[in-house]
């Protein structure tokens, strides 16, 4: 479990306020740190949220929970799974410590993101401490919510920027009665292609679908009501895509997906990249970072997220970062030194300004080295630096 | 009326250099007022917008101009298999634009979601006339939720020049149940059975007595008669999982006891038993010269108190109320019937309306389910956000439009835009044309 070196712990919401208020630098918010804690480069003060934690709210008949930011995934995916109910999204890294603020201020989302959608498309409510110290709220807790502006998506994503996330309210859905899952084998990054937008398109409505660049091997999982109707998708699923095939022993599938959501497949790589892609161009692109080499890379959620676990070394960064503009594809360092690091298509400089200097206009939250935003002295003012520091 | 969003671009940036305020403006259905004109304003209509500019069946994305109709890119996703889920009733006429303004919902929010959850980025122009892109086109872009903040954004920021939707496979299959009760209450908890079970319906939608003979006056129905409350449940999906479910939500309707019960056995069969749930709104119509549309939600397990308490303050006000909703999402349409020839009708009615949403709030619910803010329930955002929250959406509508000349008077209370009045029916619904929900 990683641990967090923090500047500070506050164990209320007014403390957390106050340090806000009153911070000597720039306050980075962070959860259990399985993200973002190895962030050295700059002047910063964290403020760790890991005593705001416990879930204040669950109504399963309601399809809503709320917690505050601290709370580890663990406890919320227990309590909900003791009401046969869960997060659909597989929020990633619960095993290694992570919190429900922290998955939402990285805009994490596993596999299960693949068929109802992901972490933004669960969060219906939160509040967070803004620039002022004040305590803004958006959304709600209920899920079918119009009023306002929606606060909750905007802050998916948003790495601590704009506020700290104290609570969060997130719309649950029933777990599925059974599960399967199956395995097919591809002998090139297209034909994986082709299998996911076969199986994405089609009757079955899998749960997930994962590719292992490395192994040439497509993973489907698929829940239903009865085992015999969802062996029964699933093993037609398997036969319609017409490639090698075989279907998952329940205890092997649990630890296979496992090994997913706690992305055990980059291993010690310092740095994981996550970048925003959908099936179509994806052989192309898989195909241009194979040629820098070096890396290891997993296609998740259904052809919607790519993860490149790489090596630090700065040419490799950059030669990633040219890939991925050219494809016109969004990244950002989702774990390790350079977390939030932009690379690839950059995101909207206005909006991002604009958003900045609504909620934190005197920079009371770190902006890193990923914006360059019009800034008072308190911003750690970069330009976005290219060479990793020693 | 702007042909290019070249030219959509250029008013915005006049009106921006002079000062003038604008609405940008689907279709007009807004169902709070959104579109209403502002005085010394300008309407920029978008319906000349309406290019569905490409369907990619393997990204499963469709990229549109703010007018098309919404109900056009499901059409256009059709050959592939796939459809556009978000599906507001007022579809066959209302524009992605306005859906996107509004953060429109549906029938199927519950397992689906809304708008924002199928909207994966758009360009758009901000009131200063500056052009952004937000979001792209993965299901998974990196960096804050800008897309998302600017759906339901009610036009403040600026208005959206086209848009990427994500498309879902259609479903394989479908179970459609129809059941009468003797009472509303057993209606709700039926609902609460279904939900409990670990049942995901599509749909799950409950209409009162009042709208039943509305709609059965309309469009012939044949709901059971007699019923103080409809139900319908919905079940989707591959159909190996529709046939296990079925007999499962067969179980449980059968011990809430309903007193009359039909099942769907064939598309025709499927389309009639929704024919009457999506004529309420027009059908209730023709029970009365006005009625006002309201929008509510409370926790979906308080909606029998919900609705006993909107019976007694009908009661109270000696005003009719027929009730129609998405009993899945806890989302009340209650339609206020009263004829605005009489004096002071109107008035009874919007504070009948005001006392439902104060009761929803009461009950930890909102103010707006999927109609927005709009003109409306402009001085109730107040009531569900405090004055820090309020100023700080009122700070980032600022952001982005400095000036307050997009769409201003909407959303944020106090400041007056004069408008017409809009009550009844849509000129649309009169005639027939469109039936919403």
């Amino acid at each position: 479990m990683t641990m967090t070196t923090a500047d500070a712990e506050p164990e209320s919401l007014e403390e957390l306020q106050e340090m806000v208020r009153s911070a000597y630098a720039p306050v980075r918010p962070l959860g259990a740190g399985t993200k973002a804690s190895e962030v050295s480069d700059g002047d910063f003060a964290r403020v760790s949220l890991r005593r705001l934690s416990g879930i204040t709210e669950y109504q399963p008949s309601e399809y809503t929970i709320t917690a505050r930011a601290g709370t580890p995934l663990r406890e919320i995916n227990d309590a909900l799974a003791a009401r046969g109910q869960r997060l659909p999204f597989d929020p990633p890294l619960a095993g290694a410590g992570a919190t429900i603020g922290g998955t939402v201020a990285a805009g994490l989302s596993g596999p299960g993101r693949h068929r109802f959608g992901g972490v933004r498309d669960f969060l219906i409510g939160v509040r967070f401490v803004s620039g002022s110290g004040d305590l803004i709220s958006g959304g709600g807790k209920v899920v079918k919510n119009a009023a306002g502006f929606d606060f909750p998506k905007l802050m998916v994503g948003s790495c601590g920027r704009f506020g700290a996330l104290a609570e969060v309210c997130f719309k649950v859905f029933p777990a599925p009665k059974s599960r399967r899952s199956i395995e097919l084998r591809s002998q090139s990054h297209a034909e994986a292609a082709s299998a996911i937008v076969r199986l994405s398109s089609g009757r079955w409505e899998a749960d997930a679908i994962d590719y292992d660049a490395e192994g040439g091997v497509v993973s489907a999982r698929f829940g239903g009501p009865t085992d015999e109707a969802t062996a029964a998708v699933a093993n037609d699923a398997a036969e319609s895509c017409g490639l090698p095939s075989r279907m998952l022993g329940p205890e092997e599938a649990a630890a296979f997906w496992d090994d997913v959501s706690e992305l055990r497949f980059a291993g010690m790589a310092p740095i994981l990249i996550r970048a925003g892609v959908s099936p179509g161009p994806y052989a192309a692109t898989q195909d241009g970072l194979d040629a820098i080499g070096g890396m290891r890379c997993r296609l998740s959620g259904g052809g919607a997220q790519l993860f490149v676990a790489a090596p630090s070394e700065a040419p490799k960064l950059d030669q990633i970062d040219e890939v991925l503009a050219r494809a016109g594809i969004a990244a950002v360092v989702a774990r390790g030194r350079e977390f939030g690091r932009r690379l690839g298509r950059r995101w909207s400089a206005a909006a991002d300004a604009a958003v900045k200097s609504a909620l934190d206009p005197d920079g009371r939250f770190w902006n890193g080295a990923w914006c360059s935003t019009a800034s008072s002295a308190r911003t750690a003012d970069r330009s976005p630096s290219r060479s990793s520091a020693p | 009326m702007p042909e290019s969003a070249d030219e959509v671009v250029a008013t915005v940036k006049w009106c921006a250099a002079n000062r003038v305020p604008f609405v940008a403006r689907g279709s007009g259905t807004s169902l709070s007022g959104g579109s209403l004109p502002v005085e010394d304003g300008i309407v920029i209509a978008l319906n000349r917008l309406n290019r569905i500019l490409e369907i990619d069946p393997d990204d499963r994305v469709a990229v549109v101009e703010p007018g098309v109709i919404n109900l056009d890119v499901t059409r256009a996703a059709e050959p592939f298999g796939l459809h556009y889920a978000p599906d507001p009733s007022s579809q066959t006429i209302c524009t992605i634009g306005g859906n996107v303004a509004f953060n429109s919902g549906g029938a199927h929010c519950l397992k689906y979601g809304m708008t924002a959850n199928h909207v994966l980025g758009l360009r758009a122009v901000l009131a200063t006339g500056e052009v952004v892109e937000l979001g792209g086109r993965s299901r998974e872009e990196p960096g804050p939720g800008f897309a998302g903040l600017f759906c339901g954004s009610e036009g403040l920021f600026g208005a959206a020049l086209e848009i990427t939707l994500s498309l879902l496979p259609k479903p394989e299959s479908y179970f459609t149940l129809l059941a009468g009760f003797r009472s509303l209450e057993a209606a709700g908890n039926a609902v609460s059975a279904v939900i409990d079970s670990g049942l995901l319906p599509g749909a799950m939608e409950i209409m009162d007595a009042l709208a039943i003979e509305a709609a059965e006056a309309a469009v012939s129905c044949g709901y059971p008669e007699g019923a103080e409350a409809v139900l319908i449940v919905e079940l989707e999906g591959p159909r190996e999982h529709v046939a296990a479910e079925s007999a499962l939500l067969g179980d449980i309707i059968a011990r809430t006891r309903p007193f009359a019960q039909r099942i769907a056995a064939s598309p025709e069969d499927r389309a009639t038993i929704w024919r009457g749930r999506k004529s309420a709104f027009s059908a209730v119509g023709r029970l009365s010269p006005d009625f006002i549309v309201q929008d509510g939600v409370v926790p979906r397990g308080r909606l029998g108190e919900a609705l006993r308490r909107i019976g007694e303050l009908s009661a109270a006000a000696k005003i009719r109320v027929a009730n129609v909703f998405h009993a899945g999402d806890g989302n009340l349409h209650p339609l206020i019937l009263y004829d605005g020839n009489q004096s002071g009708a109107l008035e009874r009615a919007e504070a009948l309306a005001a006392d439902i949403l104060r009761m929803c709030l009461e009950m930890g619910g909102s103010i707006t389910g999927e109609h927005g803010i709009g003109m409306e329930k402009r001085e109730f955002l107040p009531a569900m956000f405090d004055d820090a929250s309020v100023a700080a959406m009122k700070r980032v509508r600022r952001a982005f439009d400095p000036d307050m000349i997009a769409n201003p008077g909407k959303m944020f209370p106090g400041k007056e835009a004069p408008a017409l009045a809009a009550r009844g029916l849509h000129p649309l619904e009169a005639a027939g044309v469109i039936s919403r929900e």
